[in-house]
């Protein structure tokens, strides 16, 4: 009998904590433009390290932030510093 | 399929006007918003909110949807009138974009009455005439695996309810079932992403990607704090008292481990790097045994002779 084989998908593991993705890295997981990615930070919905576009770093929890972020804004109908307030109030109370 | 009454979903009146649709829609989207809400049911609730939105928002779809008249009940079995895909026809492809579609896949019902709708949007779908193309959405999910899982690194089935694109390119949700693999060392809370696993995207735009958040199951024998383990080792009081070689169990089997004498209850002892694997640059957790002091709740007489015997002539006094 020939079994189907089975496909099994490749998951990158996304370190939490480490400052590891660069602008254009964030901007394709994100799926965005560099000047969306601006805004983000602009409003405080991430926290990139580093001073200025061309040095920032982003972490995983970066990813998550702006994802949420993005879902609340549009399912809600908030503007984006609506967004950044509820994304930081469901951070807290989560931990 | 089932009939759904959007203004009772949306909590509105048939007249309601369009302020009173997008106030309810916002009161009752925080609430069953999946990001949001701790209610059950959350996901289906917010879904069928969508969708009753996306149908009143719209002066078009709702007029569409009042012409159904006001004597069907929710749930009722339903079919579309007759003659009513001529009608749909009108509609036009405005107000349908990529953006609005969020989680895709909405009821059988509402493509049922808007199915010509989606289809005449010219190049939404297939990618040819009007050139409208875009990235499907991300997803989330969660999934709880085991310590040992996490330790080993495993492959792992999981079952998601994702959006997809039917024969007629409509969009609609699916089960799926995906096997992946999950990486040695993985710690609780971490994200795996699987680049285009997500949503379909639209026109020949990418998929989007899925993320899966990774979660413990409780274990019987540890705690994790990180990647450090933390297991209660029950000890007699004579075992406290005078030391001895114990079993403790890890990730790995079992190892022997020596309590030392004058141990107390609380007190911790390292087990150095038998807590969670190392990946990349973080160190190897490691595990700690807490000193549990158990105290056996029923005893003979020749032992009840020994405990006095033993407080008897002892000097120890705690409470001094």
């Amino acid at each position: 009998m020939v079994s189907t084989p089975i496909h099994v998908i490749e998951a990158e593991l996304l370190e939490d904590g480490a400052f590891c993705f660069d602008l254009p890295r964030f901007c394709s997981l994100l799926h965005c433009g560099e000047g969306e990615a601006v805004q983000l930070v602009r409003y405080g919905v991430i926290h990139p390290e580093g001073s200025g576009p061309q040095h920032w770093r982003f972490r995983s929890l970066d990813l998550y932030r702006a994802r949420l972020s993005r879902r609340l804004a549009r399912d809600l109908e908030i503007d984006l510093a609506g967004a950044a307030l509820a994304v930081d109030l469901l951070e807290r109370l989560r931990h | 399929m089932e009939y759904k009454d959007y203004y009772k979903i949306l909590g509105v009146e048939r007249g309601a006007d369009a302020d009173a649709i997008k106030a309810a829609y916002r009161k009752m989207a925080r609430k069953y918003h999946p990001d949001v809400s701790k209610e059950a049911n959350a996901e289906d609730r917010f879904k069928d909110l969508q969708e009753a939105y996306e149908v009143l928002k719209d002066p078009e779809k709702r007029a569409a949807y009042d012409q159904l008249g006001s004597n069907w009940r929710a749930g009722q079995d339903f079919r579309p009138p007759p003659g009513w895909g001529g009608q749909a026809g009108g509609f036009g492809a405005g107000g349908f974009g990529g953006a609005d579609f969020g989680g895709g896949g909405f009821s059988d019902f509402f493509e049922s009455l808007f199915r010509q709708q989606h289809g005449g949007a010219g190049g939404f779908h297939g990618g040819g005439g009007g050139g409208f193309r875009s990235q499907g959405e991300d997803s989330e999910a969660s999934i709880q695996i085991s310590l040992e899982d996490a330790a080993q690194g495993a492959q792992r089935d999981i079952n998601l309810e994702m959006p997809s694109v039917g024969p007629n390119g409509q969009m609609r949700r699916e089960a799926r079932r995906l096997t992946v693999k999950i990486p040695k060392g993985i710690r609780e809370g971490q994200r795996l992403r699987m680049a285009g696993q997500g949503a379909p995207g639209m026109g020949g735009g990418p998929n989007g990607d899925l993320y899966l958040q990774v979660h413990f199951q409780p274990h019987p024998k540890f705690r994790v704090e990180g990647a450090d383990l933390y297991h209660d080792l029950h000890i007699t009081p004579w075992e406290a008292v005078l030391g001895a070689s114990v079993e403790v169990p890890t990730l790995e089997g079992s190892v022997r481990m020596k309590i030392p004498a004058g141990s107390s209850s609380g007190q911790k002892l390292r087990l150095a790097q038998k807590g969670l694997p190392g990946t990349g640059n973080k160190p190897a957790g490691d595990l700690y045994a807490i000193i549990q002091i158990v105290v056996p709740k029923h005893i003979g007489d020749d032992e009840k002779a020994l405990w006095t015997q033993l407080g008897e002539i002892s000097n120890f006094h705690p409470r001094r």
